[in-house]
């Protein structure tokens, strides 16, 4: 419907407005500003309308092209109205609810337009802002409380605060660009393939063991692409203090080398050679761990480490001289050097059961631990160390009982033997840790059962053996009969010497125990020597000797003797005793005459090798001779408890040492059967040893912990040193380097401790006697002995 | 394997030790119970100096070998081994890639 418009025709307007004018009278003085009354048109323009204001006398001024009505139709009235739809604005919008997602008509349509809008600032007098707004001084007169409106209404815009962006400039280092051009053929492909395969495998052999040294290892395999030359060429950077994070090799560009020059100098290096860098890194780092070299070199870094830390004990070792000794007049004291503590867990809080110096290298030595307590069997352990490291032994091995003893082979260095106090007797070489042949030994041992014929004691004393015979037999020896100077028979008894030689190398085939296995075959009847690693002897508390031969994996035992004991005293020369076990007739003694006597040390003669003596649990002192079937050749009976320690000395043949529990230690001359020299102490002796650069000084330890030197050249009744070492603890073995003027001492708290002697208990090392001398000075003791008795000390 | 690092870890342990690196001859650090940088410093430095000292003893004596080095400095003492490998083997080969330099810095106890 087209909206009816506003206009309206002018003339029907004009038409009816007529009308009504002619019926009023128009006054001529009041001018009245009415529609109807227009002022009189003046010259002067006035009356609002004067312009274009109408005359009275209307003239109707029609344009020549207007419609021509007739009256009827002038006068034919239209309706026209008004109302407020906005004709323009369509009544069908529809629009798409996003909601409902349908397109929806839009009823509400606004007809309204706006053509001007402004909001003033009047405010409602009756409004609660109002009222606020007025000063609260009106409320207060009023006396009233009104209560005002919370929310401040105000038609005042605020402006909240426009954070303006600012655009900042950054600096950074400058970086460096570099030109590299490179040709790249499928060879070069192939090959740096090939060496990634090769370091993933190697990373995942790595991973799991070393996750640290893995990621390391990845760390710096970031290498440049840049192959590098391969001389090293040391860049200019590294020596400023500044400029130290170059490593060389590794470093791509370094200013001041080109690209170019570079570039030429790898023309002849591949990718390949970039790889081999990286995984050189890689390689370094396992063949650095597996390299045999490298831990030999970190050994005697960790020994040069320590002789910088521990320097004056080093230099002690090697120069000190106690220059108190001069005043001193005869004794003599002995300097502490290092302090053996084991470190390993086997080891701790157990005796120190053993010692052995070694006899081919000056500062190996090897100590036992395990325990003396029978009730309390434990694990037992065998350490190797050195003079040069004594915080970590070189080996350290663990089995399954206590270790009693241990022996090194004179010609073999590496072969160590040791007897268990569950009666194994074990020996191995020293490299071979983790070697099939010594674990396997144990093992068999341990999970076989026992080897037959083993000991059923523990085993106190071990010795190695060789093949070779004694090349002196007794009867052509002189001195080892006391000399009655009146029988010079050097020439004969060096043409008999040679005729026994041959002899006795005729019957050594004939001689079984002798046999050796592992090694090369025995050649019959020949006299060179076979060279085996040698048997291994063994007394034990049962009372047996044994000789152990070394098979494969395994230790064959086969006895050399028993050592019986009888209740009567040691007879002169009683061989025939042990075979028949029956000595005199009586029944009570036949029995007591077949038990044995367990042996608590042995002793083997330094020249005369087939003689030994046999310390045992009776207080007798056996000497017995290895060879053939084993036969007691004497019997000395002094002590009155058992013998700990018996010791041949070094360099008189003849003449031996026994100490026992009974707090004496013996000196005897191994003809008679009385012992020659007595000394009595305040607690038992552990352990006796001779020197080996003399034949009068030797020394022991107690069981109260203290150290005594005898030097019988100078004083032989009184120790020329007594040194207590430790307080409260049971020294329990001493033995005497071969080289240096140094003893070791064992105690039962696992500790050995090495003590260097001052000069004057070691002249004869000083003044290098030769071994003439020595016995000419051990045979004046033993006539100073002989004249004692007679003379009834 | 873990023996080595057993004794790198004891070296570096002992009293007065402050560090115990392992480079190859090339400088490429293997093993340091230092830090990085210094380590660096160190690996470029001693390697140099291995190299002219090992030149020095050949080119005075061919048969002859460098064994170890021994700096002892007013505050510390450097102990160094270069080219381990070789002088327990029977043939003394020259530089060769397979050479280890073993570096300790100990600061004696005196």
């Amino acid at each position: 419907m087209p909206p009816k418009t506003t206009k309206t025709t002018k003339a029907t307007t004009q038409k009816t407005k007529t009308t009504t004018l002619t019926d009023k009278s128009p006054k001529k003085n009041q001018p009245l500003p009415s529609a109807s009354n227009r002022p009189p048109m003046t010259s002067t323009g006035l009356g609002g309308f004067g312009r274009f204001g109408f005359d009275q006398q209307k003239q109707v001024i029609k344009p020549a092209n207007q419609l021509k009505l007739s009256e009827t139709e002038l006068n034919e009235e239209f309706q026209l109205m008004l109302n407020t739809t906005d004709s323009f604005m369509p009544s069908n919008i529809v629009r798409f609810n996003f909601k409902d997602k349908q397109f929806k008509s839009d009823t509400n349509i606004t007809h309204t337009r706006t053509h001007f809008s402004l909001d003033g600032k009047a405010v409602y007098q009756g409004s609660g802002s109002s009222q606020g707004n007025q000063a609260s001084g009106q409320q207060a007169s009023e006396g009233k409380a009104k209560l005002a409106n919370a929310f401040n209404i105000s038609t005042v815009g605020t402006q909240t605060q426009r954070l303006e962006p600012k655009t900042m400039l950054v600096d950074t280092d400058k970086i460096v660009f570099e030109d590299f051009s490179y040709t790249v053929t499928q060879w070069d492909i192939f090959d740096s393939y090939m060496q990634d395969q090769e370091r993933q495998k190697v990373e995942k052999e790595k991973t799991g063991k070393k996750p640290g040294i893995a990621k390391k290892a990845a760390n710096q395999d970031d290498t440049p692409l840049i192959p590098l030359p391969k001389a090293t060429p040391m860049p200019a950077n590294a020596l400023e203090p500044s400029g130290g994070g170059v490593i060389p090799g590794e470093f791509p560009g370094l200013p001041g080398m080109s690209g170019e020059s570079l570039l030429n100098q790898q023309s002849t290096s591949t990718t390949s050679n970039v790889m081999a860098l990286a995984g050189a890194q890689q390689s370094a780092n396992v063949s650095f761990e597996t390299d045999p070299g490298i831990l030999r070199a970190l050994q005697v870094l960790e020994r040069m480490t320590l002789q910088n830390t521990f320097e004056g004990i080093s230099e002690d070792y090697k120069f000190w001289e106690d220059p108190s000794d001069a005043q001193k007049g005869d004794s003599g004291g002995v300097l502490p050097l290092w302090t053996f503590v084991p470190s390993k867990r086997e080891a701790k809080k157990k005796t120190t059961t053993c010692i052995a110096w070694h006899p081919r290298y000056p500062d190996f030595f090897a100590v036992g631990y395990g325990t003396f307590e029978f009730n309390k069997q434990s694990t037992g352990a065998v350490a190797v160390y050195t003079l040069k490291n004594h915080l970590n032994p070189e080996y350290f091995f663990t089995f399954d009982s206590s270790v009693l003893s241990i022996a090194w082979n004179r010609k073999h260095p590496p072969y160590l033997a040791v007897g268990l106090s569950n009666g194994v007797v074990l020996s191995f070489d020293i490299r071979d840790q983790t070697n099939t042949l010594s674990v396997s030994k144990l093992d068999f041992n341990r999970r076989k059962g026992d080897v037959k014929g083993k000991h059923t004691d523990c085993v106190w004393g071990v010795v190695w053996e060789e093949e070779m015979l004694s090349s002196i037999s007794d009867d052509d020896d002189e001195l080892m009969k006391r000399p009655d100077r009146s029988e010079p028979k050097e020439h004969d008894e060096k043409k008999q010497e040679e005729k026994r030689h041959d002899g006795e190398e005729r019957e050594k085939p004939e001689a079984r125990p002798r046999t050796q296995a592992g090694g090369a075959p025995e050649e019959e009847g020949a006299s060179s020597s076979i060279e085996g690693v040698g048997t291994v002897l063994s007394v034990s508390s049962d009372g047996r000797v044994t000789r152990w031969r070394r098979e494969k994996d395994r230790m064959v035992p086969r006895d050399v003797m028993e050592i019986k004991g009888d209740t009567d005293d040691a007879l002169d020369g009683g061989e025939d005793d042990e075979e028949q076990g029956e000595t005199d007739t009586t029944d009570q003694t036949i029995i007591f005459s077949q038990t044995v006597s367990g042996c608590s040390c042995v002793s083997v003669h330094p020249t005369r090798s087939h003689l030994a003596l046999i310390g045992t649990e009776e207080a007798i002192i056996h000497k017995v001779t290895k060879s053939y079937n084993g036969e007691t050749l004497q019997k000395y009976s002094a002590h009155k408890m058992p013998v700990y320690s018996v010791a041949w000395n070094p360099m008189h043949p003849r003449v031996f040492l026994s100490a026992g529990a009974d707090w004496s230690v013996f000196l005897w001359d191994h003809t008679l059967d009385q012992p020659q020299l007595e000394f009595a102490f305040g607690s038992s002796i552990g352990d006796v040893a001779w020197a080996p650069f003399s034949a009068t000084i030797f020394a022991m330890c107690s069981a109260d912990g203290k150290v005594y030197v005898f030097d019988l050249n100078i004083n032989r009744q009184e120790p020329l040193c007594e040194v207590q070492l430790e307080k409260n603890t049971r020294l329990t073995k001493i033995a005497f380097s071969a080289f240096d003027p140094v003893i070791l001492v064992g105690d039962e708290k696992g500790k050995v401790h090495t003590l260097k002697l001052s000069p004057n208990l070691r002249k004869s090392y000083a003044e290098k006697n030769s071994v003439e001398e020595e016995i000419e000075r051990m045979e004046k003791v033993l006539d100073y002995a002989i004249r004692c008795k007679e003379a009834g000390m | 394997m873990s023996e080595v690092e057993d004794l790198i870890k004891k070296i570096a342990n002992q009293r007065g030790v402050t560090g115990c690196m392992v480079f190859n001859n090339q400088g490429i650090i293997i093993r340091t119970t230092l830090e990085q940088s210094l380590t660096i410093h160190y690996a470029a430095l001693i390697t140099q100096l291995c190299n002219h000292t090992k030149n020095t003893v050949k080119k005075l004596d061919d048969g002859d070998d460098l064994t170890f080095i021994r700096l002892r400095t007013t505050k510390n003492e450097i102990l160094v081994a270069p080219g381990f490998s070789r002088i327990f083997s029977s043939h003394l080969s020259s530089l060769s890639d397979r050479d280890y330099i073993l570096v300790v810095i100990q600061v004696p106890v005196v």
